[in-house]
Parts: C-alpha cells; structure tokens; sequence
C-alpha cells in the first residue's frame, strides 16, 4: 500500500482509540467543545482522499471517518464509543481490503487503451498515407487491454501498447511507461536466451553469426561464419518466432529487411538451441547449443558495434587525416540557450570558424557524423546545411495549413495536404571544392531523417550506411494516459509536391535513400566484431581519398 | 428568518473588510492581466495571447484565491455576531436557532456567491479586452464552465459557513481561508484527486483544459485545444456539489443547535 493511505489508516485508527477514551471525558468534563473532535476526522480523510485519490479497496476507511460524524449529533458516551469501536473495525478491514485487493490502486488498462486510441485517431497525421485501419487495429488489441486489466497486468499492458504502436511503422510512435525501467525489463524478458552468438544477414542474403562468444569457437562458430538453420528453421522464420519480433518494426522495410534475422539467436526452448552452420572447410554441421545468459545483452552490443558513431561529443570535430576531418553530431542539439531562442547563429558561426581553420591546415573534405542521432531541431539543420549547400537557394520542406475549426490539417478537394509556409536556406559553400560524405544508419531519425533529405539533394555530397536512416519525420507530440504516454506523429511536413515529407506509406519506403550502400560482408564483419574498427569510417575515408 | 436575513442584508454595508479584500482581488486580477499581456512571448515558438489562453493557462489561481473573499465575507456575517454575543440576545429574545443559523447562511450564500462570481469572471472579462478573445474555444464553453461552477463555490461557501459556526472566531476564520489558498494552489496537491471530492478540486477540473499544439518547421506553435467536459465529470460535479453544500450545512447546524454559544 502506498505510505499516504498507511498514513490515514494510522491515524483513523488512533483517532478511534482517542474518541474512545475521549467519550468517557466528555462526560465527566461537559463541554459543548468536545464536539469539534469527531468532525476531525472527516476533515482530514477528505484531503487525504484528495492528496492521494480515491481507492474502493478503503472504502471502509472512509465510511468509518463519516461514521465519527454520529459524536456531533449524540454527545452521550455510549452512541460515542460504539461509533468509534464501529469506526475502528471499518477501518481496519479497509487494511486488509487494500493490501488483498489485487486492483488496489491499478490502472484501468482497457480504459486508457480507449482514451489513447480515441485521441491517436483523432490527431495521428499518417493514418491515411500508411493505410492505417482503425477499426482492424481496435479489434485486435482490445481483448489484450481487456486481459491487462482484468488482471491487473502491467507487463501485459505494456507488451500490448509496444505491439500496437509497431503497427504504424513510424519511429515517432512508441508507447513510454510510467515507470520506464519497465520497458527494459520487459523486453530483457522476452527476448530469449543468450546462445553466445547473435545472426545478421549479409547484403549478398546469408545469414552469419556475429558478436560470437569465444565459447564457440571451439565448436567451429565465429564472427562470419554462415548460418542456414536455427533450431531447424531458416533464421528468417525463427525470428517471427520471437515474443520480441512484433515489438519492434521499421518505418523503412528496406530496413527491415536488412535486420530481419536479429531476435532469431534468442529463440528456442528448455535452454537449448540447434544450430546449423558452414564450417571453415565448407562443410555443413549442427551442433546443441546451451544458453549463457539473456540475448538482450548480445544483440544490444552487436548492434552498438554495428551502429557505433565515431567516439566524440556532440558537435565536436575529429582530424581523421590530412585531408578529412570529422563533424560528428549525436543529437541536434547545440545548447540550452539556442534550443530556447531556437536560434543557432552562434553555432553557426562557431562551425564558421572552425572549418576555415581546419581548411587553412590543408582539410578538404569534411564527414558529417549522424549515425544513430536520435533529432531534434529542424533550424540547427538549416544552420549546418547553409555553411556546406553550394552557393544559392535550397528547398527544406512545406508546413501544413491547420483548419483550427475542424482541428484537422487542409486537404484540397483532390484529398492532397494544402501547403503551408515554405522553408529554403541560401548555401555559402563553405567548403569550396571539397566533398562531404554523411554517414547515416537506421537509428538516425527524426530530424537527422532531414538532415539527410536536406544534404542529399546537394552535388558535393555523398550519403553513406549500411542501411538508409530511418524515415520518420513528423512533427512529434505526446497524449498523456494513466499508464504512461504515447508519442505520435501530429504535426505535418510536406514536400514541394504537397507529399508527406520522408515517412514511409504503405508501400513501407521512406523518401530517404543512400548514395553508397557499403555491403555488409565478410570484410565488414571482421572490421567490426573482429578488429574493433569503425568500418564505415574507414570507406568514408576511402571514397573521400579515391573521389 | 425573514427579520434574520433583512437584519444581516443591513449589517453587510458595515464590516468593511470584505470589501477591502473584494477590491484587492479584482486588483490582482486587472495585475496578472497586464502582466500576461505585457510578458507575451515574441520569440520564435509563440503561443497566441489571448483570453482563452489566459483561461486555459493561469486560471487556477482566481479558483484559488477566492477563498480569500468567501472566507472573510462568511466570517463577517456568520462569526461576527459570536464575539458580540448578538446571537446570545437573539435566541433570549425568542429567535429559533433554526431561523439564526439559516438566516445568516441564507445571506452569506447570495452575498458571496455573487461576489465570487464576480471575482472569477472579471479576469476573463478584462483579458478580452486587453488582448481579444482568441480562436482555441468559444465564449460558450467558457460561460458553461463557469456556470457549472456556481455549485463547487456553494459547496465552499457552505463550508465555510459550517467551519465560521464551529470555530466562531473570524481571525480563525481568515487564517484558515488563506491556508486554503496556499493548498490549492500549491501545484500538485490535488493532481490526483477526482474532480468531485472537493470544492476546489472541481474547479480545477474546470479551468484545466486537454491541450496540445502543432508545429511547423520554424517553431511557431498552434495549440489545439479540446473545450469539452465529459458529461459524467459534469454530473459528478453537480451532485457532489448539491450533497457536500447541504451535508455541511447540516452539520454546521446540528453543531450549532447544541452549542453553549460561549
């Protein structure tokens, strides 16, 4: 129980033991004053009631405290002492009420499920361009909400709002919990059992092994070798198998498809998984796998491995050469004072400087470091886009135009999004005739998905990754519910051509693509899981010296 | 209870201090007016100044501080007469206790009810002239909410009618007034708390809006706000408020049929 109802439990119980004596006082001592003390307690439960919040496990408290009321209107010992004793008991069965009542203080999980479906309909921005079915999706996760609730399962309630919200395939909404350990745990949970070793798939379409534990070695399993069944399986199906696969979805299936065997190493029953390999002489072999661990741990460091930017602050410059060097920025973000103003003239300028030093140490080509940034502001773009855009006007994007009647969007009568004010940036061309590689993975999101969008369509630079950034780019708000919250896609960006800007349809491709798709193979893999390389850097580094 | 109530209406011109305390809260209102006028934000990510943004955003407080009002109107008329033994000579004199008590209670509901009406609706009032009405809800909604507030001020006023007879000391009375204030204003004591459980917190409920806002690339925010009261909040409202209004005059009674009046 929570320590407020304790607390008014306590001193329910003690006022009923001191009206108790009190009755035989007031007696002795008469006073009309004694009266005051049996609407004490009414008093006091009624705030506490409106501190803490009604619960109907101690409704007994409150009906006792009512009950002391009986002393104001009959000042004789005895209707006192048995309101008090009466009182006492009501009291203390609302004790044990709250601590074996398993809904004490629960959520209602099909109630918020309601309140939050019926807000995201009304203000989800993408539900017609992803093909969202409202009323296929309600029937679904309902009967999930409706189990969380009836028994009280915050686990289940979580693991259904996660799934429904993958079905958007949009990284702008996801369900955050109240208590956010949760989410972690959870998915710790579900993920399976670490068998040592975690499968991804090459761009040619085998399946290796990688972050391999040295314990398989000496089973003929290391970083590369190739896959082809899991516990009998092809890796692509175990990976439908895991609790985890429907928890997690990409906006962009060409990214989907690049990650589509990575919950599959978790997979498999009573701690034991088979595997079937090719071996270093190019023969097939299975063996019996034992389970070391939780498969969460793995696949969160193959992918850090994978997706690791260069090792700097945010927006921090690294000389990779003589030639290169290294803007790497983790969020967009600068600082506090230009996130207020919104305004990052200073870092501009900052930027400004920097570059004409490093230009005048003999740089010429500069990376742009976005791999897993997570967004932020879309003027911190501009600011960075206008120092490197070659000379001249460049299109950002359109806004919407808001019915604030209708609370809707404006739609031409062809069903096409009116545009809103248009947002260009002038280029400086900072860096002359050198050449910008920008290197992005599918955790750069949001406003590093602009970034992208922005920057590719500029000759003098080159998008780089194993994978397309992610393809969310939506204006982000968030509806509050009683279990936690749920952020969404609410506020429209369109292209030139009164198109969503970036988010994937329903035909799950973003309008984000890469110059350079550097295969994940062999060479890859040794890089990265082997040699401890930052591999992407390295054919950045590469293209810039062979342009 | 007619002689009562004509005797109390005579008496309400006389103690000066409601009025002091009436004329200092409409100046606050006019203050925090200017104030929000004069703070308007003109940078870049700028929400609409106006009266319905006033309503929505800082609201709470004229809830809150009106206790201020009820609580020293309340104790004039209904405490007042216990220091100068009125009450005393009034029941010698043949006066039921009935006919006192619910004579001043009558007088004190439609004195301070109509004073604290005033006080709520007044900012609203001086912020639509000051910066214009604005496009997130209607004048309706706002006069919906306010008119639903007539029964959760009743309730408070009947509380403190009842509290006024219990304590029978109306520096007692304003001490407790302005505790009230300070708790309801205090962000977050009652964030948990069903609208109806209180006096206060309906009110809260009814200046607290669901309210989001849109965003375009350059940062200007366009809040969109959803006016509406579910109608069971409203009905829990209403009939809490009618329950809670007559329970404490009730008990503010029965305390006072027994009472010595010493």
């Amino acid at each position: 129980m929570i320590k407020e109802d304790i607390l008014l439990i306590a001193i329910q119980l003690l006022y009923c033991v001191l009206l108790f004596i009190l009755a035989g006082i007031a007696e002795k001592f008469m006073s009309s004053k004694w009266r005051l003390f049996y609407i004490l307690p009414s008093v006091v439960c009624l705030f506490m009631m409106a501190y803490a919040g009604f619960e109907k496990s101690l409704i007994g408290v409150y009906i006792g405290s009512a009950l002391l009321l009986v002393g104001l209107f009959r000042p004789q010992k005895l209707p006192r002492r048995i309101v008090s004793a009466v009182s006492a008991f009501l009291t203390i069965s609302g004790l044990v009420m709250g601590n074996m009542n398993p809904s004490y203080r629960s959520v209602d999980y099909l109630a918020d499920f309601k309140k939050g479906f019926a807000a995201m309909k009304e203000r989800y921005i993408l539900a017609e361009h992803k093909g969202i079915d409202w009323n296929a999706l309600y029937d679904k996760y309902e009967p999930m909400f409706a189990e969380a609730a009836e028994f009280h399962d915050t686990e289940q309630n979580f693991l259904a709002w996660t799934k429904f919200c993958a079905e958007f395939h949009d990284a702008h909404t996801s369900f955050y919990p109240e208590d956010y350990s949760l989410a972690e745990q959870v998915i710790r949970n579900h993920s399976g059992k670490d068998y040592g070793l975690v499968l991804l798939s090459y761009t040619d379409g085998r399946t290796v092994a990688v972050n391999v534990d040295e314990s398989l070695n000496e089973l003929g399993i290391h970083n590369g070798t190739v896959v082809t069944s899991w516990n009998g399986i092809s890796p692509e199906e175990a990976n439908k198998q895991s609790e985890c696969f429907e928890l997690y979805s990409f906006p962009d299936d060409d990214n989907a498809y690049f990650y589509r065997t990575m919950w599959a190493a978790g997979t498999g029953g009573k701690g034991k998984a088979e595997v079937t390999f090719i071996d270093d002489n190019g023969t097939e072999q299975t063996v019996s796998l034992s389970s070391i661990g939780k498969y969460y741990d793995r696949l969160e460091d193959a992918l850090d491995t994978l997706n690791q930017g260069i090792k700097a602050a945010n927006v921090s410059w690294n000389e990779m050469n003589d030639t290169t060097a290294c803007l790497r920025i983790k969020m967009m973000m600068f600082d506090g004072q230009s996130a207020h103003d919104d305004d990052y003239t200073g870092m501009k300028d900052e930027l400004r400087k920097k570059v004409l030093e490093l230009k005048q140490q003999g740089i010429e080509d500069i990376v742009i470091d976005i791999r897993s940034n997570g967004g932020g502001s879309g003027t911190l773009i501009m600011s960075i886009a206008e120092l490197f855009a070659p000379e001249g006007k460049h299109y950002y994007c359109n806004d919407g135009v808001w019915d604030s009647q209708r609370h809707c969007y404006k739609k031409s009568d062809d069903g096409k999004f009116l545009l809103g004010e248009k947002h260009t940036f002038m280029g400086e061309n900072l860096l002359g005739d050198g050449h910008i590689v920008l290197l992005v993975n599918s955790s750069s999101v949001s406003a590093a998905d602009h970034m992208t969008k922005v920057m590719n369509d500029m000759e003098n630079v080159t998008v780089m990754g194993f994978t397309e950034p992610c393809g969310s780019a939506q204006g982000v708000s968030s509806i509050e519910l009683e279990s936690g919250m749920i952020s969404i896609s609410a506020s429209l960006m369109l292209d030139s051509d009164g198109n969503i800007f970036i988010d994937s349809g329903a035909d799950g491709q973003s309008g984000n693509t890469l110059d350079i798709q550097v295969p994940f193979n062999e060479t890859a893999v040794k890089s990265l899981y082997d040699d401890n390389e930052d591999y992407l850097m390295k054919k950045a580094e590469e293209f810039l010296a062979n342009k | 209870m007619k002689r009562v109530i004509l005797a109390q209406i005579k008496q309400i011109g006389k103690g000066k201090l409601k009025y002091i305390t009436f004329i200092f809260l409409i100046g606050v209102a006019v203050l925090n007016v200017m104030e929000f006028y004069l703070s308007r934000d003109t940078s870049v990510s700028t929400i609409e100044n106006s009266a319905c943004m006033f309503f929505s955003t800082v609201y709470s407080m004229f809830f809150s501080t009106m206790h201020l009002f009820i609580g020293v109107s309340v104790s004039d008329i209904c405490a007042g007469d216990f220091s100068d033994k009125t009450f005393y000579y009034e029941i010698l004199s043949g006066q039921t206790r009935f006919n006192s008590y619910f004579g001043r209670a009558v007088t004190a509901i439609i004195f301070t009810l109509i004073g604290s009406m005033i006080i709520v609706t007044a900012p609203v009032v001086i912020c639509s002239a000051v910066c214009g009405w604005g496009t997130l809800f209607t004048v309706g909604d706002v006069v919906q909410r306010l008119l639903i507030s007539i029964l959760p001020i009743l309730r408070i006023i009947c509380m403190y009618i009842c509290l006024a007879f219990i304590l029978k000391n109306y520096s007692i009375m304003d001490f407790m007034a302005g505790l009230m204030v300070s708790m309801v204003c205090e962000e977050g004591f009652f964030s948990n708390a069903q609208p109806a459980v209180l006096g206060s917190t309906s009110l809260l409920r009814l200046c607290r809006f669901d309210m989001w806002a849109n965003y375009g690339l350059n940062n200007i925010y366009t809040p969109v706000v959803d006016a509406t009261i579910p109608t069971d909040e409203i009905q829990s409202i209403v009939i809490w408020s009618i329950i809670a209004s007559a329970a404490f005059l009730i008990v503010g009674y029965a305390y006072f049929h027994h009472d010595d009046l010493n």
